[in-house]
């Protein structure tokens, strides 16, 4: 498919596994640390065609990065995830009034991760 | 395509050791500072990252432990609860259980249910009234059984609102999805669809009616969805049978597991280490505290003390000690890692560097090819710039397995907690110099020779509060941790304002143990490394941590074995200093290069004092002792080289010969030489694998010129000096 995605957590290991995935289906995965890194990635010239972060980072949270990608004009309809743990329910309900297009709970499966991608990536 | 991701179980054990050390961090810290939130977040998030991931490669155990750890977090820095040391105790027990958890993790073992059960109840039971009801542990989404495979029809309203649009969801691929599943009519019209930017502007919402006929499970409708129910009026009707109602499921909510919280029954534990067998004993009321101190004070070894005094009987001993092998097993081992995190800058400059030497290799390779006499300077300059290059190069990749030291102090503020709490002592811990850096394997293996310093001087160096009053003290007392580099080495000190070696104790112990003889004249600096001498120790009362005499010569060894040094600066009433002197690296060192008759031998720089060439009769010989000579008032034994090498050197007459004095535990001794060569660094070639163990020798190197040349072992040769044999040639 050969389509960016920008995945922003602050686990290395949770980014290594999700970079993994996402490679071996064809994408191109730009990584980053937290919400700050990601808006200066975004700045700098990434153009991922979807975000998918993390909800808990320091510096800038998952929230936070939401609002700051939909009010950056390149990218207020790019489809962004979040990775949610399944008791974050008021989570959810706060990043999708913050802009966000869906959620990926974990833990997840590789498959189940790449299904929801489909479903929000239009091909 | 099925994507294994077992591959990364490694990164995540690393990656959750390094969360728990900032829990313990952050713990200790947050005892200082409690109403501090940044510290509070970071902790939490430490925990939260820790049980997201293990969900990902099944660790259960890891999981639901993490999330009680969570809970309590969440209620901390909600407010609901409030920092209080016994909470600090409990989470900070709880951050070793969740060690050993991750331990077992990865051993792929049993996690110790009497350990962690109780640990659990009395998490859970901390947190409990913090408001709202349990969240189920982490499960990967169960779904529903699906429904019998029939077709039926479905009737889909769907009106999204604007919200929907400016959150990036494109109507298209619903339908899309739905088209996938059946049969949709009427057909939609994809080209009637406009782009996002568009439809966020339009202001008549849009409908969407469409019936869908699908043999798929109803909750297969309702997931295409899922992301937009909250904000879109949606209706789904199956037509032609009753209408159902609609169920939104996201995920299934499974039945916790019932936790069994196991009553604490007094064997709280307290530190993750292993047990030590007296007070397993004493714990289990077969002696009391009296009769183990006692038998302690003798050193033999406990259990058979105990036998012998009928306190106890052998099946008791041999119940207790399979006790404590079990504790032993299920406490954390020091994680070895093989791999090892490296700034990209680092890895970078490297990079460039090696740019250079190709650049360089490439212009010498040119020059070689047509090379006439006549470029001779060109050749020596470019042979120069290879020179730089490679030495640029090689400070580098030793800079690559350079860590901060401050990893292996992190430790220290937790155990001076338990240690000042247990002795019932106020010590203050300082920390500096935590940047400097130095080889991975020498962190790794300081570790234990530092915890035993600084145990020593909380139990032993530093006074009570009382006694330190007394004397007039502030009653604190305080270790004193650094770390800086000096010349080649790291210098590591451990120093304390306690009371000081005592002097005649450690003499008197000495002559007691025979190794020292009544007439011998000592200094200062001769009596305080006898307390490295294996089986030493003046501690008045022999804890169960230390002052059984096994600690200082194995600190001392290991300290060696890095090819290390430990001194000992002391003051009565005003404390200890230990310094450890470390080379930045174990393969390499600085040496002196020496020559004897045709050989040329190495000594490191590290050990040399001075070197000189005596007056005539400044070495005298004396009677049954060799030969000494005196160099300003102090007389040190004098040894040729090429008498315990067996080889014929050129000089022997000591006034035209040079002495390299060389210094090992205080002791000194002056070796005789032809010729000093020179200073350089020397790559530490191995004699153990490539020959066998030689004394007096730590190695073995390949000199510029292509000649082996060994290195002398300092304190072997003081050894040898003593004994007064010469080595096979």
């Amino acid at each position: 498919m050969g389509k960016q995605v920008l995945i922003v957590d602050d686990s290395v290991t949770m980014r290594q596994m999700v970079s993994f995935t996402l490679s071996s289906a064809g994408f191109e995965v730009v990584e980053a640390g937290d919400g700050q890194e990601a808006v200066g990635k975004l700045n700098a010239g990434a153009k991922p065609h979807l975000v998918i972060t993390d909800l808990n980072m320091p510096r800038m949270d998952g929230i936070s990065l939401i609002k700051a990608v939909r009010a950056m004009p390149a990218f207020k309809f790019t489809p962004v995830l979040m990775l949610t743990t399944e008791s974050d329910d008021g989570k959810k309900r706060e990043g999708q009034a913050a802009g966000a297009t869906g959620w990926v709970v974990k833990p997840f499966n590789p498959e189940q991760m790449l299904k929801v991608i489909a479903k929000v990536l239009p091909a | 395509m099925s994507v294994d991701l077992s591959r990364f179980q490694s990164a995540f054990f690393e990656e959750s050791a390094e969360h728990v050390a900032t829990m313990e961090e952050g713990l200790l810290q947050l005892e200082q500072r409690p109403g501090d939130l940044d510290l509070l977040n970071r902790i939490f998030r430490a925990a939260h990252s820790i049980k997201g991931n293990a969900g990902m490669f099944g660790f259960a155990a890891v999981g639901e432990f993490t999330h009680k750890m969570e809970n309590l977090l969440d209620a901390l820095r909600t407010g609901t609860r409030a920092v209080t040391k016994p909470l600090i105790d409990l989470l900070l027990e709880a951050a070793d259980g969740l060690k050993r958890l991750l331990e077992a993790a990865r051993t792929q073992a049993e996690p110790d249910e009497a350990v962690i059960g109780p640990l659990l109840g009395r998490l859970q039971a901390c947190a409990a009234g913090a408001g709202g009801g349990e969240p189920a542990p982490a499960h990967p989404p169960v779904a529903p059984p699906p429904s019998a495979e029939t077709r039926r029809r479905y009737r889909i309203a769907w009106r999204p609102s604007k919200s929907v649009f400016q959150r990036g969801v494109h109507p298209a691929g619903m339908l899309r999805e739905l088209q996938e599943m059946g049969e949709v009519t009427p057909p939609v019209a994809w080209e009637a669809i406009p782009p996002l930017e568009v439809l966020e502007n339009e202001d008549s919402p849009r409908v969407w009616t469409l019936t869908l006929a699908t043999d798929r499970p109803r909750h297969e409708i309702d997931d295409v969805f899922l992301f937009v129910a909250e904000d879109s009026e949606l209706t789904i009707e199956e037509v032609e049978d009753e209408v159902e109602a609609q169920v939104k499921v996201e995920n299934g909510f499974p039945s916790t597991s019932t936790l069994t919280s196991t009553s604490a029954s007094g064997l709280a534990s307290t530190s993750a280490s292993g047990k030590p067998l007296g007070e397993i004993l004493v714990e289990e009321g077969v002696i009391s505290p009296d009769v183990l101190r006692q038998a302690l004070a003798q050193q033999k070894r406990l259990g058979e003390i105990l036998v012998e005094q009928k306190a106890a009987t052998p099946q008791q001993i041999a119940r207790a000690l399979d006790k404590q092998h079990q504790l032993e097993r299920a406490a954390p081992k020091k994680v070895e890692t093989a791999s090892i995190r490296v700034d990209t800058e680092k890895i970078d400059k490297l990079i460039n560097l090696v740019g250079e030497l190709v650049i360089t290799q490439s212009m010498l390779s040119d020059l070689g090819a047509h090379f006439q006499i006549s470029q001779m300077p060109v050749l020596l300059e470019r042979l120069a710039q290879l020179e730089r290059n490679t030495r640029e190069i090689q400070e580098r990749v030793m800079a690559v397995r350079m860590l901060p030291i401050g990893t292996a102090f992190n430790r220290f503020p937790r155990l001076i907690r338990d240690l000042s709490a247990k002795n019932g002592k106020q010590i203050q811990l300082v920390m500096s110099g935590e940047d400097t850096e130095l080889d991975k394997t020498v962190i790794e293996s300081i570790g234990d020779p530092l915890t035993h310093l600084v145990r020593n001087a909380a139990d032993h160096g530093l006074e009570r509060p009382e006694e330190r009053a007394a004397t007039g003290k502030r009653e604190q007392g305080t270790v004193t941790l650094n770390a800086f580099h000096e010349g080649g080495s790291i210098c590591i000190t451990v120093q304390d304002d306690g009371r000081g070696l005592n002097r005649d104790r450690i003499l008197a112990k000495a002559l007691q143990q025979g190794l020292v003889n009544e007439t011998d004249k000592l200094t200062d600096d001769q009596i305080w490394p006898l307390i490295f001498r294996p089986g030493f120790s003046t501690a008045e009362t022999v804890t169960d941590v230390s002052g059984r005499g096994v600690g200082m010569d194995v600190v001392k060894r290991n300290i060696e074995a890095l090819g290390g040094t430990i001194s000992i600066k002391t003051e009565a009433g005003r404390g200890t200093t230990f310094t450890l002197t470390l080379p930045l690296t174990l393969a390499i060192i600085d040496g002196l290069t020496l020559r004897v008759g045709t050989e040329t031998y190495i000594v490191p720089l590290l050990s040399v004092v001075e070197s000189i060439q005596p007056r005539a009769g400044a070495v005298q010989s004396v009677a049954g002792r060799g030969e000494v000579v005196n160099v300003r008032n102090l007389y040190h034994p004098v040894l040729r080289l090429g008498d315990i090498f067996g080889l014929a050197p050129e000089i022997t007459d000591p006034a035209q010969a040079i002495l390299v004095i060389l210094e090992s535990e205080g002791e000194r001794v002056a070796v005789m030489v032809d010729e000093l060569l020179g200073q350089q660094q020397v790559v530490i070639k191995s004699l153990e694998q490539n020959f066998r163990k030689v004394e007096g020798l730590s190695g073995a190197t390949i000199l510029g010129d292509g000649t082996v040349a060994l290195i002398l072992d300092v304190r072997g040769l003081i050894g040898l000096a003593r004994h007064g044999e010469p080595v096979g040639a």
